[in-house]
This record gives C-alpha cells, structure tokens and sequence, in this order.
C-alpha cells in the first residue's frame, strides 16, 4: 500500500505542534508531588495542594489542524503535543511529568507508525527530556489494540519509573533517560525495534530500561486488548495486575493458570509470588484494575479489583504451595456484585455484558480511614448498566453498598468525610463515605471514563465529550456552581494536581493550568 | 482444450461417495437447491413483479433519504395501523409489493437462531420465515442480525447475509434459490463484533463486500468484493481493491453511472475510500482517508455546474479513526471524483488519489453511522450522541445538538422534511430540520436499542431494536417505485473476456460448464457466449472436458488450487478454480517438499486448496516424520481455522493426531472442523471440546494432555431425520489402544446438516508450535 501520509502535513507538525510551547508567566504555587497513580498507594484521588487554578480556557484549534492556537488560551502555563489517544493518566514527580500515549504525533522521526509511547516532560516548560517508544506486539486488536499506547500511568520513586508496556511487560525506567548513561537492560536498541528487526540508534532523548519483566514468558498471561495496570510501589517490592483475559472470541480465557496479580523485586524485576485464588479462571473480560494498599494498626493488605467483580485482599507476605511456588495468601475477598446481578429471578446465571448482568472491578478501589471503597464497571465497549459502589471494612465486610450508581471505570475521592465517584453514564455521585448517603447527582450528559480529582474544595472530572466539569467539593449542591471547560478534545484519562499545577490530558495534548501572575 | 458452449452453468453430482445434504444450517422444512443450481441468468422461479418500497437499507436514492410525502410528525404505537413485534434485530427492514422483510434473532443460547421474516406490511403478521443456526462465528454478546435484507426491484427476490456467512436469494415467497457458504468457499473471517453487511443489487448483480483469507493472491486477509450473477448465483468477479484491513468495515458500496460505466464506491477496512467498476471488479481509483476502517455508508454528492461535467459525483465519506495529517481522531469529508476522461486509460488504473483529492473536511468522529444527504444537507450522528448537519458544499457545520450520551451503528432517515433519528439507547427522536437548527418535534422511548437504520415506506416509518420491530403508521405517503438498471446493451466492440464461473469452489466428483463472455469498454456485454474459448488444459489431474464444453471433475480428482487462463478472438481472460476432496481422503503430509525456511529449519507450504491456511500452517519434519505444524511467526495468525474441504459434505468422521508444544504454564489447542463443529484439544484447558460458536454452542469434558506426547482424536457427527444431531469424539495417547468409548457426546436439537472438513489451531501469544498429522475423513459407515 502507498503511505499516503502527507509528509508536508507532519513536517509542519514536528515543527511547531510537537513543541511544547509556554504561554504565561505563571505564579509558582506550592504543593506536593503526584508520583504514582492515585497520588499514593491508597490510590485516593485527592490532592492537599491549595492555589489550583480552575478559571481558564484550553484554547482552540488552528483551522482544522490539531495545532491549538496560544493566543486562545487563558492561565495555560503550557500545552504538549501527545499522540491521538492518551490514555496514560500523568504522573509527576522532582519536576518531571510522565504520561502515556501513542506515535501518532512522532516527535522522533526513527519511530514510525503506529507505537506506543510515554514522554517524560519537565514540568517548568513541558519540554521533552525523554520518550520510552516501545514498538506493538503484533496481534491486532486482541491484544494490543492498534493506537491505544501506554495506558499505564508511570509510578516513580527516586531515580525509578515503573510503568506496564503494551507488550505485556514489566518495566523499570532511569527518570534521567539515556542523558546520564546506559544503565541496566543494554539491549534497548533491539527493543525498539521489535524482536527480528533490525535494531534502532537510541540517542540522549530515548528512555533508559534498567529491566524488563515478560509477563507472558514468566507467567504465561493472554493479555486481553491493551495492558495497562498502574503499578504499586510498597517497600522493595511493586505490584501489578497482568491484564490477563479473554480471548478473540470473548468467551474463554486462553490463559486459566496465569495469575492476575504479581508481586515483583523493585530492584530486579523477579516475580516473587502470584495470586492464586483462581481469579484467571473467573474472567469475565479481563483484569486492567490496579492494587491499591490497606494498611492499618493491625493489617496490611494489598487490595486488587478482581477481573470476576470480587475486592481480594492478599497478604504481603507470600507462602509456598505444594508445587513450591510463592503465592500470595488471600485474606479475604468480598463479592461486589449483588446476588441478583448474577443470576435471575428464577435462579439462572445472568451473562455477562448484558445490562443487568454481573461486572467486573475495573476502576481501582481506594482506601481511606481503614475502609476499601470499590465499584463495578466493564469495558465501554459494552454499554451502560448497572452498577454497584461498595464501602467494605478492613476484615472484608460490607459496610454499606449503593446501587444508584451505573458501570463505572472510575476511581474516586474521599475528602472531608464526602465520597465522590463517577460512572461511564455521566453521573457524579456526592454521598456520605462513612453511611453511603447520597447528597448529590450531576449528570454530565457525556460518557466518563476517567476519575474524579478533588483538590482545593472542587472535584474536577473530564468526558468522552471534551468538557472538564468542575463541581464544589461539598455535600451542597447547585447547579449554578457547575462549570464546564471545553478542553477541545475527548478525555478518557483523569487530572491531577501537582505542585499546586492542575495537568489535563485530552486525548490529544496535555495542559498544564496555573494562574496567569 | 474446448469450445465454450452457450449452456449455462450446470452443478451435477454424480455418484457422490456420501450423499450431498442441504447446503446451511436452515430448518424451514422447504427444499433446498444446492449453490448454483439455478439456471445462470434466467428467470428461474422468481416473482416478476417490480418493485417499489425501501429495498435496500438505504433506501431508494442510496442516501437514506425518501422521496414520499405526507410522513407523520409523530409516532406511537397507539396510532391506528401501527404495529410492533417482538424480534430482536440490528439491521433495517426493507419493504416491497405489500411485504416487509427483516433479519432478526430468536432464542437464546444452543436455541438461538437469526430468522429472515416476511411480513404483511398492514399487519405485521409473519407470512414467511427462514431460520439460520450460527456456526464457527466469533460473535459474542448476540451481535446478530446486524445485516439487512435486500429486495431485488426487477424480480422482488430477497438477498441475505446471515452471521456465519450464508449468502441466500429466496423468491418473494421464500423459496431458496442459491445460496452460497463464504467462509468454507471463500475463506470469509468472522469477528466477534457480528459486523456482516447487506448485499447490494445492482442491474444483474448481486454484490457482496467481505473480508476474507482465501487462497493463492487471495490468502491474505482483505476486504474483498465478490459479485454473483443476481439469478444463478454463479461467480462473476472478485476483487481486492485495497491493502490490509485494520477494522472489518462491511459498509454496503452506492452505485452510480461514470461515462458509460456502472461503478460503485466503497469505504474498506484499510483506511480507503474505492471506487471500482461493478461490471468487471476492476478497481477504478482509491484514495486512503485515514489510518483504520470506514464502516459508514458513502454519500454522492452531485458536483456543482462547473464541475467535473455530467455523471461525476463527488463522495462523502466518515470514519472514526486515526487521520493521515492529523492527531485529532475522525472526519467526514468531501472527495472529488475523478474526471471520467482520466478513468478511460486501463493502463493507469488504478488511479491512487491523495489529498488534493480533499474538497472539504469537518470534524466529526462517526465509526459506523452513516450519513443523510438532503439537497446540500448531510446529516450525521456522531460518537458523542450528536446530531450534526453540515453544509455539503463547503463542509461548514451548521447546527448539532445532543440526543443522546453516544452512538454506535444507527443512522438517520430523511422524508417529508422530517428526519427520523434512532439513537443507541434506544431513543427515537423526529425532527423537522433547517438551516437554523434541528426543531425537536417528538422524543419517543423504544424498548431495547436502536442499532440500524430506520426505513419509510407507504406513510410508515419502521425502526428495528434489540427487542422489537416497530411499523409506525400515521402518514399517507405512498411508495414510489425503485428504480432498476439493467445493463444497457453494448455498442461496441469486445475488449476483454469474463469467465463465469470466475471464482469457483469445486468439489470432486462435480460437473461445471463454463460460459466465456465478451465485454466492451465499459463492460458491458458484447457477447453472451463467445465461441472458440480455449482453456489452458485440464487444471489437475482427474479433470476432463466433456465435448460440450464442461469441465468433468473424477471423484478422485487430484484437489488444487489454480488459476485458469481462457483465450479467445486474441483475448485473454482467467478464472479462479479450486477443487476440494469430496469423500473420503487422507493426508500424512509425507509428500511434501520442504526448504529451508527463515530460521534455516526445512518447512513446507500447506496444501494449495485449503483456504485461510498459508503463512498460517507449515509442513515441519518431527522426529523422522512429516507433520503440520502452527507457525509462529505472526501473532496475528496465533488462532486459525482453515477449511479443505466442501460445505456440501456430511456423513463422514474425521481423524487426526495432535501434539502441542510447551510447558506447565503455556499450551497450544488444535484439532478439527467437522460439519460446522469445532471439535478441539485445549492444551491450557486440559479439556476436549465441541463448539460452533463459543458462547453459543460449547460443550467440554476434562482431558489430561501432556507436551510433546502424540494424541488421535476421532470425530463423527450424525444427524437425524428429525434435524437433531449427536457429535462425539474421542482422544487418546496415539501409542495406546484406541477406547472403546466415546470421550464427549453432545447432542444438538438442531444441528449441522453439512459442513466443510476443516483444521483448527490456536498458538496462545505465538509461544508454543501444535502439530497435525495424518488427517483422515472417513465415511462414517
């Protein structure tokens, strides 16, 4: 087939769209660092910074190029070019943001096509300091969905960025890149390339692998469309979900043995225990959740969404099975689905993906004040339908559930005593986190995929639409106090707060909103 | 070396070693023909009556427009004549002489089966139905019935794809007259978002866009046109007019005349917008519009007075994928058709456009509604759940408004000045639109969601949802008559030659008669039958010409794949031929010539009549002998069924050993295609398993399997006289004694009465090779 890509088209787009240009003088506001997702491994989307700006406008396109014009902006510190699809939620960390997407707006001319990216960008300008470019696995949609990227949100601790690749893969970065030096992993010319083909110059701007970890070569897993976990730091070690799932067809797990949960050495990339609670053998789709951490006086437990629509909580220390193996010890685990969601008024087992069928945990639970807060939610591809928010304590029981609330992907927020969630419906939910009393529903009119953020008194949320939505965070509620921001693009990732800057990724460009000085 | 004959095509079954069974999985309890078995171009026994009404989904003007006033402004259920009934279905209804045809689904689970119905327009009683069992389909979630039926305007005969791949023409009075099995013929894939398309009907043609993996320069999967003679059902082209498919995008192709020409246009699953010649398959121009599939429908936009002159349309198109130029996902945009002057030179076809092509673009992210073109209106819903109206002569948007949270496949229909908008919820909105804006005049909620197209037709308008069919009455419009355009009849001079049958699926033991046509430029037919035709002697062994010109195929044929050439009055022409054991035949793999292959290790190429098999299987040497072996080289092949026989066949066993590589955590599947039953050893699973559409028809019992040990699997179906059949296998350690018992019998109420002998196997991430050898099919008594 003839590349009838126009050339003139991306020259132009290298040259001006892919530089991350500053617009304002800014204040500079104080704050704290957004390092991993969920800010920490509660995964509670909240943020204590103060001075978040959310009085701006994103800007508009140039004509009908993706080029956003910066005379049309307003307390827009900066604006970087990212692929056509961004689903990577942004981290950031000692002046840095990383993010995940795809190539489609190559800022390298050596990698070409459709790949998979994660740009590392220096919070100050949004200027690039490196890109992991990792080439598609090969199998279509099935497991490596064309243009997806990196949907994995980067996780960093010191000089280490661990992120899930497209390809199934457990990765340790160096947050300097390849500027100070190949350390580690030395191959990452043959990895850029892809196995077989011939290999890739790195240069000072490509990313710096210290290991890799083949989810499929050392677990066995069938990843299901994307891979995508957001990895979990706790002490030495790092936790994943695999994104072990069905097949093609949809049906059948091809992979029934491989572990939907691993526990790794930070340091090495070693497996050193799985899950084996059978949760690969209860699929009904695939498991994209990830970990979060319940820690109090008396546990400490790794929480993980299960891809069966149960909350498991397995304890830290892993124990042998009879095969000698590391397995992680299950403490507990709490059915989030209601009985009726799974089977009928006659007793028959309700199918999956039906709108009253059974979900799996697809957003990630959180944890606050020794309690896990979960939903239940599928693939969008799928379609609405009920859902399911569940507080459960610390010994795994249901402290209350809510039912009002529709599939969801989201994970949610827990600040001052107010627990807000959303659902792919539109919906934002305000109830009481300790009661599960409902105070509010917003209704957004536009599919979410992404999380709620609170941080400053508003919880903040984008849609598939484009609009950021902007909502006092109390438990009272008007409607004259919603706003929305048209952000020009769809959003299916979440924003964060850091260092008192507020960073939006839409699908095409990420934002980085502070108040004009 | 022969003569061609002015004889039509004719299928004989001559002593069969099993005997021929009803080609599908339908149970209407009415007389089946097999594939072709019509007369080629005559009448048949087809209804003569012409037709008027809304006979393909987008309606008369291939725009989802009606040309009927008088429509209502309201819809309920409560308006006296309306009715509604309870069919699940995804496509649109399409109407003709009082009768009201649809595709839907009934049942659940092992019992669920799409259904053609015809309808008393007045009524909605059922007249007729036609039931189709799914089989080897990868649709999940009861994705059925996506298609619509097509109504011919010459005949009122019915056209219909089903989910497996059944292409069908019934009478007006549902009888069957062809029917042809795409995927076990074709190598037709199937995908799990249940996409299939419609056929569209074109003066004698009946034309039908899939993506398929066949054989030779088809093996590849594309999307690809395959055109039969509307009557006969008999191959008249194929065509591939674009490069790898990223999406299966099964848009129904608009057709139009260019100087002379019959061209239709076309969206594919590679990102290109094409244009192809309906007569030949030839492929006129393309031009790549974006980086994945365009599903949507194309709109034909007349030109403006200083256009590229009379008969050139420009096209709109709408996709929702990645761009050429541009990071922001989808767009609708205006093409301009190329000077019918620049398409007269053969040998620069095709034409390759690029972006000067472009007259306009808008940004709007539409993967499978299609648009509406009302006089310089396009109306369009996008993913958002919004309705847009966009000026088709500058691209200028001029209004859009939310109807609902998004949309997937439903599309607008126009008429009367009102628009008739189903959205994916299942909302029904009426609009009376104009240049300020969309003028909501009802919101109506159906029950279930609305994934097709509406149809108007008499002062109806009837929508089709996953729960209910819906006829709305309330308007005194009345149906105006389908235009039909047979082909003019040609003033010129012969220029090339068409076999027909030009793509042909033959099993042993068949007779075929070939028809050699003459065609002019613009291929139309100069001559019916041009004598003097000479084939490039017999394709394979076993195959004799009889002296009236037909090819005569032994029962113990040697089975090939080959392209035939034709020479006639110093013209040339080919045809595609592959020929398929019919009966019982084996298969150790032992005459296979191997060479070193890319890793350096002898391999060898499966068998040439198998479809969907190459770059998929190779032929491997393992401890001394020659075996069949999954190759590992593209993930994208890591699960692959691929058939080497003929749909016709039932009646028979099969028997094959399997060995799977790996270790404790990964395993390989393989095993056979029997009858339309995927009957496999699942390594992972440790299971013996029949299925013929895994969430629909799937039954398992344990079976213990190690790596690197050789099992044999016997396989056997029978079925009844009532329809209801029983499928058994079993599988042991090849060294060991064979078991007396079966390892799994299931029983289907209604099952398969015919299918092709296939091969099956799945790589888990291309990890690990399975391996297949000495594959027998055995009558089974």
């Amino acid at each position: 087939m003839t590349d009838l890509r126009f050339s003139t088209m991306i020259s132009a787009m290298l040259s001006i769209a892919l530089v991350a240009f500053s617009f304002v003088a800014s204040l500079a506001a104080q704050g704290s660092d957004w390092p991993q997702w969920g800010r920490d491994a509660s995964r509670n989307m909240v943020s204590p910074d103060k001075g978040v700006c959310t009085d701006f406008d994103a800007g508009k396109f140039v004509g009908t190029t993706d080029e956003i014009d910066a005379k049309t902006t307003r307390n827009v510190k900066w604006i970087a070019k990212l692929g056509s699809q961004s689903y990577g939620n942004p981290t950031v960390a000692n002046g840095r943001i990383y993010v995940g997407t795809n190539n489609d707006s190559a800022r390298d001319p050596k990698y070409k096509g459709d790949r998979s990216v994660i740009y590392c960008f220096d919070t100050k300008d949004g200027g690039l300091i490196w890109q992991l470019n990792i080439p598609k696995l090969g199998t279509g949609k099935v497991s490596d969905w064309e243009y997806l990227g990196i949907c994995s949100s980067p996780a960093v601790e010191g000089d280490r960025v661990y992120v899930v690749s497209n390809r199934c893969e457990v990765m340790c970065l160096d947050v300097n890149g390849m500027a100070d030096g190949n350390q580690g992993y030395q191959d990452e010319a043959q990895y850029a390339a892809g196995p077989g083909n011939p290999k890739i110059e790195i240069g000072a701007k490509d990313a710096d692998i210290i290991w890799v970890t083949n989810m499929t070569d050392e677990c066995g897993v069938f990843p299901h469309n994307i891979t995508c976990c957001s990895v979990m730091i706790v002490g030495d070690r790092i936790w994943t979900s695999t994104s072990n799932g069905v097949d093609y067809g949809h049906v059948e797990t091809p992979a029934p043995n491989a572990p939907s949960l691993i526990m790794l050495d930070k340091k090495t990339g070693k497996i050193l225990a799985e899950e084996a609670s059978g949760c690969s053998q209860r699929i009904f789709h695939s498991n994209w959740s990830s970990p979060a951490y319940l820690k109090t006086e008396s546990v400490e437990l790794a929480i993980f969404g299960g891809p069966d629509g149960c909350v498991y909580a397995f304890k830290p220390t892993p124990k042998e099975d009879e095969d000698g193996f590391n397995v992680l010890d299950e403490a507990w685990r709490f059915d989030c689905n209601p009985k009726e969601y799974r089977v009928d008024e006659q007793g028959k087992p309700r199918k999956y993906a039906t709108r009253k069928g059974p979900s799996e945990v697809l957003g990630t639970p959180i944890v606050h004040a020794g309690k896990v807060y979960a939903v239940i939610g599928q693939d969008p591809e799928h379609g609405e339908g009920i859902g399911n928010l569940t507080c459960i304590d610390a010994d795994g029981k249901e402290v209350w559930s809510y039912r009002k609330i529709n599939r969801s992907m989201s994970t949610m927020s827990v600040v001052n005593g107010l627990l807000f969630a959303a659902d792919y419906s539109g919906f934002i939910y305000c109830l009481d986190a300790q009661t599960g009393k409902e105070h509010w529903v917003h209704d957004t009119s536009g599919h979410i995929w992404g999380s709620t953020l609170v941080a400053d008194g508003k919880l903040m949320i984008g849609s598939e639409d484009g609009f950021l939505t902007i909502i006092p965070a109390t438990k009272e509620y008007s409607a004259d106090d919603v706003k929305e921001i048209d952000m020009t693009s769809p959003i299916y990732s979440s924003p964060i707060v850091a260092q008192g800057v507020l960073y939006i990724a839409t699908h095409t460009h990420l934002f980085a909103i502070e108040q004009s000085k | 070396m022969f003569s061609t004959p002015s004889a039509s095509v004719l299928f004989a079954v001559l002593g069969a070693a099993f005997l021929p069974a009803p080609r599908g999985g339908m149970n209407s309890g009415f007389g089946f023909l097999s594939a072709c078995s019509a007369q080629d171009g005559a009448a048949g026994t087809q209804t003569k009556k012409p037709a008027v009404g809304w006979t393909s989904w987008r309606g008369p003007s291939q725009d989802g427009s009606s040309r009927e006033a008088r429509l209502p402004k309201s819809l309920a259920l409560e308006t006296p004549g309306s009715w509604s009934i309870d069919l699940a279905g995804r496509g649109t209804p399409t109407i003709a002489d009082g009768r009201v045809y649809a595709l839907g689904y009934e049942g659940s689970g092992d019992a669920l089966q799409e259904v053609l119905v015809c309808l008393d327009e007045t009524s909605g009683k059922r007249i007729w139905e036609r039931r189709f069992t799914d089989f080897l389909s990868d649709v999940i979630y009861s994705r059925y019935s996506i298609g619509s039926p097509t109504i011919d305007p010459e005949t009122g005969n019915v056209y219909v794809l089903t989910t497996p791949g059944l292409v069908c023409c019934f009478t007006r009075d549902g009888e069957e007259l062809w029917q042809h099995a795409m995927g076990e013929e074709y190598g037709r894939l199937t995908f799990p978002n249940g996409r299939t398309g419609s056929v569209l009907i074109d003066g004698p043609r009946a034309i039908l866009h899939v993506v398929n993996s066949g054989w030779g320069s088809q093996g590849p999967a594309r999307d690809r046109f395959f055109c039969f003679d509307k009557i006969s059902g008999v191959s008249l082209w194929s065509s591939t007019p674009g490069g790898p498919p990223k999406d299966n995008t099964l848009g129904l192709p608009v057709v139009a005349d260019v100087d002379g020409r019959r061209v239709l246009y076309c969206g594919l699953g590679c990102g290109n917008v094409a244009c192809l010649d309906a007569r030949t398959g030839d492929t006129l121009w393309r031009v790549q519009v974006s980086t994945g599939g365009l599903n949507s429908s194309l709109l034909l936009v007349p030109t403006k007075v200083d256009g590229e002159g009379p008969g050139v349309r420009d096209v709109i198109a709408i996709h929702g994928s990645e761009n050429l130029d541009s990071s922001v996902i989808g767009r609708m945009s205006r093409l301009r058709h190329p000077s019918p002057e620049a398409l007269g030179d053969a040998t620069k076809l095709p034409i390759i456009l690029d972006k000067a092509a472009e007259v306009w673009r808008a940004d709007l992210v539409a993967f499978s509604s299609s648009p509406v073109l009302v006089g310089q209106h396009v109306f369009q819903t996008t993913l958002t759940g919004d309705l847009h109206c966009v000026d088709a002569n500058s691209g200028k948007e001029l209004w859009h408004v939310k109807l609902a949270a998004d949309q997937i496949h439903a599309s607008p229909v126009f008429g009367d000045g009102k628009l008739y908008v189903p959205m994916n919820d299942g909302s029904f909105h009426v609009l009376m639109p104009d240049d300020a804006g969309p003028n909501v005049l009802q919101k109506l909620q159906l029950e279930g969601n609305c994934l097709g197209a509406p149809a108007i037709c008499n002062g109806r308008v009837y929508v089709h949802t996953t729960a209910k069919l819906y006829s709305f009455a309330g308007g005194r419009g009345e149906a105006s008559a389908v235009d039909h355009r047979p082909d003019p009849p040609s003033d010129g001079v012969g220029v090339r030659l068409q076999v027909r049958p030009a793509d042909h699926c033959a099993r042993a033991g068949e007779t075929v008669a070939y028809r050699v046509v003459a065609l002019d430029a613009k291929g139309r037919v100069v001559d019916e039958a041009v004598e003097g035709a000479k084939f490039s002697g017999a394709p394979t062994a076993g195959v004799t010409w009889t002296e009236d010109g037909a090819m005569e195929i032994a029962h113990d044929a040697t089975p090939c794949a080959v392209t035939m050439t034709v020479e006639a009055k110093g013209l040339r022409a080919s045809a595609r031929l592959r020929i398929v054991p019919f009966g019982a035949f084996e298969d150790d793999f032992e005459n296979a010539k191997l060479a070193p292959g890319a890793d350096g290790v002898p391999v060898g190429n499966p068998r040439p009549f198998w479809v969907g098999a190459g770059k998929k299987w190779e032929i491997r040497e393992v401890a001394g002998e020659k075996v069949l072996a999954k190759t590992l080289d593209n993930p994208l092949f890591q699960r692959t069924q691929s058939f080497v026989g003929h749909p016709d066949q039932s009646k028979y066993s099969m028997q094959v050993d399997i060995m799977t590589e790996g270790n404790r955590r990964i395993l390989s599947t393989a095993g056979v295609i029997h009858q339309r039953y995927q009957i496999a050893l699942k390594g992972n699973h440790q299971e013996l398993e029949v299925s013929s559409n895994m969430e629909r028809f799937k039954k398992v019992v344990p079976f213990k399997m190690k790596p690197g040990t050789w099992y044999r699997l016997l396989t056997r179906v029978d079925v009844a006289a009532d329809g209801s059949g029983v499928i058994r296998a079993k599988a042991w350690p090849r060294d060991e004694p064979m078991p007396d018992a079966w390892t799994i019998e299931v029983a289907d109420p209604v099952a398969h009465t015919s299918g092709a002998p296939g091969i099956y196997g799945f790589a888990p991430q291309s990890r690990f090779r399975v391996y297949l050898d000495n594959l027998k099919v055995l009558p089974n008594d």
